[in-house]
C-alpha cells in the first residue's frame, strides 16, 4: 500500500505530530501509515481524508498485489 | 475553551463532570490515575505488612516500579494519546500471540513434570509460569511496534 499523506501534509502545512492531533492517533501511527506500513481501519482513513481535505483513494493507493 | 489535562480539585471535577475534556484525555488521565492509585496501594499494602512481620517488602517494590512507570509514561507521551487503534490492536494480537505460547510451554512444563522429567514444586512452576507469560508478551508487543502493524490475514 502507498499513500500520499506526506505529500498532503506538507501541502498543508502540517506536521506529523499536528495530523496526529487532528485525527486522535499517536505520532508513531501517523509515521507507519506514511511509510505504508499500517492498514489503517476505515473510520481512521475518514478522518485522515476529513483532515487532509482528500478522497480516500486520493490518499492510500492499493495496487494489485496489496489487494490479493 | 479546553480545560488543561491536568487540572486537579473542584476545576478539575467541574471540567470533568460538565465535559470539557475530550474524551482521549480522558482515557489517559485515567489510565495515569490507575497506575498511581495502583503504586501507591501496594506500596502501603508492602509497608504495612512487613511492619506486621510479614515478608511483604516486594510489594511495596511493586508499587515504586509501578510510580515510576506511570511517570515515565507521562514524560514519554506527553500530550500523546495514551494509545490508538493501531496500538490496541498490536496489544490484542501480542497478548493472543503471548497466551499461545504460554499455553504451549506450560504444557510441556506440565509434562515434563508429569513424566518424571524434571522435579518442581508449585512455587517454581507457577513462576516459570508467569515469567513465560509476561515475557513472551513484551516481547511480542516489541516486535509488532517495530514492524508498525500486526501480520495481515
Amino acid at each position: 500500500m502507498k499513500t500520499r499523506i506526506k505529500e498532503l501534509r506538507a501541502r498543508h502545512g502540517l506536521t506529523q505530530e499536528e495530523l496526529a492531533r487532528m485525527v486522535g492517533v499517536r505520532r508513531e501511527t501517523i509515521l507507519f501509515l506514511e511509510k505504508g506500513k499500517y492498514n489503517p481501519s476505515l473510520k481512521l482513513a475518514c478522518k485522515i481524508a476529513l483532515a487532509l481535505q482528500a478522497s480516500i483513494d486520493e490518499i492510500f493507493i492499493f495496487e494489485e498485489e496489496d489487494l490479493k | 475553551m479546553r480545560a488543561p489535562l491536568y487540572s486537579c480539585g473542584i476545576s478539575g471535577i467541574r471540567a470533568m463532570w460538565i465535559g470539557d475534556f475530550e474524551e482521549g484525555d480522558l482515557m489517559k488521565m485515567r489510565s495515569y490515575h490507575t497506575g498511581i492509585a495502583l503504586g501507591v496501594m501496594l506500596i502501603i499494602s508492602g509497608l504495612s505488612l512487613s511492619l506486621l512481620g510479614y515478608d511483604a517488602v516486594f510489594l511495596a517494590v511493586g508499587g515504586v516500579a509501578a510510580l515510576a512507570t506511570t511517570a515515565v509514561r507521562r514524560w514519554q507521551r506527553g500530550n500523546e494519546p495514551e494509545k490508538d487503534e493501531r496500538t490496541s490492536k498490536i496489544r490484542a494480537f501480542s497478548l493472543a500471540c503471548s497466551w499461545m505460547v504460554s499455553l504451549i510451554l506450560a504444557t510441556a512444563l506440565f509434562s515434563a513434570i508429569n513424566l518424571g522429567i524434571i522435579a518442581l514444586d508449585t512455587l517454581t512452576a507457577l513462576a516459570i509460569t508467569i515469567y513465560i507469560m509476561t515475557g513472551s508478551a513484551i516481547v511480542f508487543i516489541f516486535i509488532m511496534q517495530r514492524r508498525g502493524d500486526v501480520p495481515q490475514p
